[in-house]
């Protein structure tokens, strides 16, 4: 777009083919996804959202509602389900009960078991699994450490952590076929 | 009744009601079939001309002395057919109904086969006990011509002034100094702005001027004794220290009175004295002198306004006087509170000075009130130009308990933000709304009103009001939903439209009459739809926003209707009432007393010379505790004797096919109506429950319970009202205590205890009495199956 000139958006609007009617049921039937159908869009939650306050991609209703009209794609794709704070002041405010938090926990398991997790999360995710912390520790961080008088890092119980996930079938989704451990 | 019972049984569709789950046709052929069964047939609809036509020529033309009719609930049709069987000749207790419709196909939806199997075994059940069934003489009580109106708000005024102009002798009790209620408070009523002291005023002096009204102010229920027609209260006369009769409301008291307090009518912002009148239009225009914040009563000093008064009114020695009144009808109108709105702590009421409430801005707005109709925010006394109202708080809100809407609030936010942009066009008013219900006559008109004003609603709940606390100034955030994005308005003023809730003593007061609550805490009414203005006990109506959140009009509409109901059954004179009371078998009877001492109501008395018990019939309700407690099964309980329920029991007991069975014992005011409302919400529960419907839960003989285990029930179900609401006083606190012996009885006969199960489900409570069927079902499914060879055999 050059400057002075404004390009009008055109787009389709949303149709019933594009709709997935069961996704609501599917949130539902999972525990923390429970009580999403309670919700009646009032916006209580979205008002008071302390990210929202800083950016506008981030809407509790925004998701809620998609979700609840069938938007599975859009919702579990998006990227918006990974900005939430957890911080639950949403859950705290919502006057039907609706445990907003829990049900984004609820979709960003979904979304992660269908891979659509950010790259950057699940390095993190593996960094956890590989060493306990969740950002990779580095030579000159212990020494950056020592200088400083502090103390060594202690040492994270890796073993038992791989253990877990290994049983819970948790490791299944951090590492792509090709970079087999 | 000697002669061999000739049954007919009327199997109704309901249209699909009943039809599309049960197979209405193969329950009457199934009917056919069972003993002393002379005709047995489906109907459409068999409350209809043609469908009571037949039960009528059948019981003519095949001389029939029983009718079963397996349709809808008793409590729905009941007086119908009674009064069908009755114009051919039969007596009314020889009709008996089977609810296949609340208790089986709304419930069962899913389970055609398992249903219309229940629905046969409940025929069955009532085609045993109809064997068994006696007709009972007529009993008729006259009912007097005076009426009790409890509650001087709009509602009250309207009832009384209705009662009184059709003749009949009105008290109207008051708790208040002053009749009026929240209605003299508001400023101007929706959607037409009018005044609304103006337009009530003329109404309270008429109430109080009325020869046929006695204004009881200042006064509270105690006690209600009797039943239709024949109510006696008491009622307590606070004491006001100043003679009425004296009294000529000139107001030098409350003028030379140093004592400043707030006064409760101004929602406590403005002052008055200890001496006092609520506001100046008062009725009765009497001054009252609160001993709590006098000098007089509390340091002995003082006296200022007895020496001042003209008419020598005040007198310090007044001491609280009990009354008693004889009535024939009663109406409930104790109208509502309103929601305390400090437990919302994001809105900072309570904490923050400019957050106000409906009922203070209607106060601040009023020219009666605290600031003489200037709109003025509390905390620096300036005129606010900002003003926003956040809508639904405490209403719709499950977080607080409150999940109803409270009606009236969108249109009062409406309404005072439309008087605040008639005094300052340029003031700049929002809205903050989830949606704004606007369904009444005029709201849609005042809604439009108020946008054309230029008025701003915000599509979306506030979030939260957080104070500058340098200016006081409030800044409200939410999301706008047309906009999408999170706002921060800053405003001069907060009003929050807070819900109406059940008056705090509203528990009190319907133990006090016996009648119901629903599950929010309001007065219940006998119907939702059809019987708005009745209570489940005759002769108590209710009316107003006792019974749920209303606004004037409805509220007025709702009194008369009261007045018109209670003046129905007071024009007539008398009444037929249940015939349903208890009778000692003197033979039987061996003096232990223990009946006297179960009865509720004093109604059993002991004949000293012979050594026995004697029912006294008129005083006897007919809930059967008494008989369930006699050792000697000397006590004859009239339509629910023993041989009726255990032929039920029995019934429900014989060739059984659906596992594992419940035999469900429901009192008829709470439990039963519970499992009616669980059909009318259509809330689904598994099919294995076989409901008896008794008068009281205090009625459950032991005898029917382990009888039912006996035969080979897997469970036994016992469900009445919650302690303190019994229809029969204090009948469920005699079924507790038998609950408690039976479990340890159940034990020692080896019997897991949990098989029996008690249980207090409200009128109100359909979906607790459907989950106690799904939890029942599922535990008893875990138990090994009990008695296995006997069901075989």
């Amino acid at each position: 777009m050059s400057e002075g000139e404004y390009k009008v958006p055109i787009k389709e609007p949303i149709k019933t083919k594009d709709l997935d009617p069961d996704f609501k049921y599917e949130i539902a039937d999972t525990y923390l996804g429970r009580h999403i159908t309670a919700c009646f869009k009032c916006g209580a939650c979205t008002g008071g959202c302390p990210v929202g306050i800083l950016t506008e991609i981030y809407k509790p209703r925004q998701i809620i509602g998609e979700a609840l009209l069938g938007m599975r794609e859009k919702v579990l794709t998006g990227g918006e389900l990974w900005l939430c704070a957890t911080c639950y002041t949403c859950e705290d405010r919502c006057p039907q009960k609706v445990n907003i938090t829990d049900v984004i926990i609820a979709l960003r398991n979904m979304a992660f078991r269908e891979g659509h997790t950010p790259e950057a999360l699940i390095e993190q995710a593996r960094n956890m699994v590989e060493t306990g912390w969740i950002q990779k520790t580095t030579a000159s961080m212990d020494k950056r450490r020592e200088e400083l008088g502090l103390s060594r890092l202690p040492k994270m119980a890796v073993e038992d952590m791989q253990k877990i996930v290994k049983a819970t079938g948790f490791i299944k989704y951090l590492y792509k076929k090709e970079d087999k451990k | 009744m000697e002669e061999e019972p000739r049954i007919g049984v009327f199997v109704c569709h309901c249209g699909l009601n009943i039809g599309a789950v049960v197979d209405a046709k193969a329950v009457a052929e199934y009917a056919a079939t069972l003993p002393n069964v002379i005709v047995s047939v489906d109907n459409k609809y068999t409350c209809s001309d043609p469908g009571q036509e037949e039960i009528k020529k059948a019981v003519k033309n095949e001389s029939l002395n029983r009718v079963i009719v397996a349709s809808c609930s008793p409590r729905m049709h009941e007086p119908t057919f009674r009064k069908a069987v009755e114009e051919v000749g039969l007596n009314k207790y020889l009709m008996e109904m089977v609810n296949i419709r609340e208790h089986v196909s709304w419930v069962h939806m899913q389970e055609k086969e398992k249903a219309t199997e229940k629905a046969k075994d409940l025929v069955r059940m009532a085609v045993m006990r109809a064997a068994l069934l006696q007709a009972l003489p007529k009993k008729e009580v006259t009912i007097l011509d005076r009426a009790l109106v409890i509650g001087g708000g709009v509602t009250g005024i309207n009832a009384a002034l209705d009662l009184a102009n059709q003749g009949f002798k009105t008290y109207l009790v008051e708790k208040t100094p002053a009749i009026g209620g929240y209605m003299a408070m508001l400023d101007k009523t929706f959607p037409t702005l009018d005044c609304s002291i103006c337009i009530l005023a003329p109404m309270m002096v008429d109430a109080g001027n009325h020869p046929n009204i006695e204004l009881l102010t200042y006064s509270e229920i105690t006690k209600v004794d009797g039943f239709v027609g024949n109510f006696k209260v008491k009622v307590k006369k606070k004491p006001r220290y100043v003679d009425m009769d004296l009294c000529n409301g000139c107001g030098d008291c409350g003028e030379v009175c140093p004592v400043r307090v707030p006064n409760s009518f101004d929602v406590n912002l403005g002052k008055r004295g200890a001496a006092y009148v609520p506001f100046p239009q008062a009725v009765p225009l009497k001054y009252t002198i609160d001993s709590e914040n006098c000098l007089n009563f509390n340091y002995g000093i003082c006296q200022t306004c007895q020496k001042i008064c003209p008419k020598h009114a005040i007198d310090f020695n007044q001491a609280e006087e009990e009354i008693e009144i004889d009535v024939g009808t009663i109406v409930v109108a104790t109208g509502f509170e309103t929601y305390n709105p400090a437990p919302k702590r994001e809105y900072g009421y309570g904490v923050y000075n400019n957050v106000i409430t409906s009922i203070e801005f209607e106060r601040i707005k009023n020219a009666a009130g605290p600031t003489h109709g200037k709109v003025l925010r509390p905390s620096d006394g300036k005129e606010p130009l900002r003003v926003g109202f956040i809508q639904c708080v405490g209403s719709r809100d499950y977080r607080v308990g409150h999940e109803y809407c409270s009606n009236v609030c969108c249109m009062i936010s409406i309404k005072q933000a439309v008087q605040l942009k008639e005094k300052h066009p340029k003031a700049e008013v929002y809205i903050f709304a989830i949606d704004i219900r606007a369904f009444g006559k005029g709201f849609e008109e005042i809604y439009r009103r108020a946008r054309d004003m230029g008025v701003v609603f915000i599509k979306g709940r506030a979030a939260e009001v957080i104070e500058d606390p340098k200016t006081g100034n409030l800044l409200v955030s939410a999301e706008d939903l047309y906009v999408g994005k999170q706002l921060e308005i800053e405003l001069d003023m907060v009003v929050l439209a807070t819900a109406l809730l059940p008056r705090a003593d509203a528990k009190e007061l319907a133990q006090t009459l016996n009648i119901s609550l629903g599950q929010e805490g309001f007065f219940l009414e006998a119907h939702p739809k059809l019987r708005p203005v009745d209570t489940f006990t005759d002769g108590i109506f209710l009316a107003g926003a006792s019974a749920g959140p209303k606004d004037v009009p409805e509220c007025v509409a709702q009194g008369k209707a009261a007045a018109s109901a209670a003046a129905c059954l007071m024009a007539r004179g008398k009444i037929e009432i249940e015939a349903i009371t208890a009778d000692v078998d003197n033979e039987l009877c061996i003096g232990c007393e223990l009946c006297t001492l179960e009865c509720p109501y004093g109604a059993i008395q002991m004949i000293e010379e012979l050594n026995k018990a004697e029912v006294i019939e008129d005083v006897c309700k007919g809930c059967g505790t008494c008989a369930a407690a006699c050792p000697q099964f000397a006590i004859f309980m009239k339509h629910y004797t023993d041989e009726q329920i255990l032929a039920q029991v029995r019934a429900a007991l014989t060739d059984v096919k659906e596992r594992p069975l419940i035999v469900a014992f429901t009192c008829n005011w709470c439990s039963y109506g519970g499992a009616d409302l669980a059909g009318i919400s259509r809330y689904q529960y598994p099919t294995n429950a076989r409901i008896i419907r008794l008068m009281c839960s205090g009625r459950v003989d032991p005898t029917f319970v382990f009888e039912a285990f006996k035969l080979g029930a897997d469970g036994v179900l016992v469900s009445g009202c919650h302690i303190g609401d019994c229809h029969y006083a204090t009948g469920n606190y005699r079924t507790e205590t038998r609950y408690i012996a039976m479990k340890h009885a159940l034990k020692q006969a080896g019997i897991d205890p949990r098989r029996l199960r008690l249980e207090w489900v409200s009128a109100s409570e359909g979906e607790k009495f459907a989950s106690v069927i799904r939890e029942m079902v599922e535990e008893l499914e875990q138990m090994p199956a009990l008695l296995p060879k006997m069901e075989r055999t």
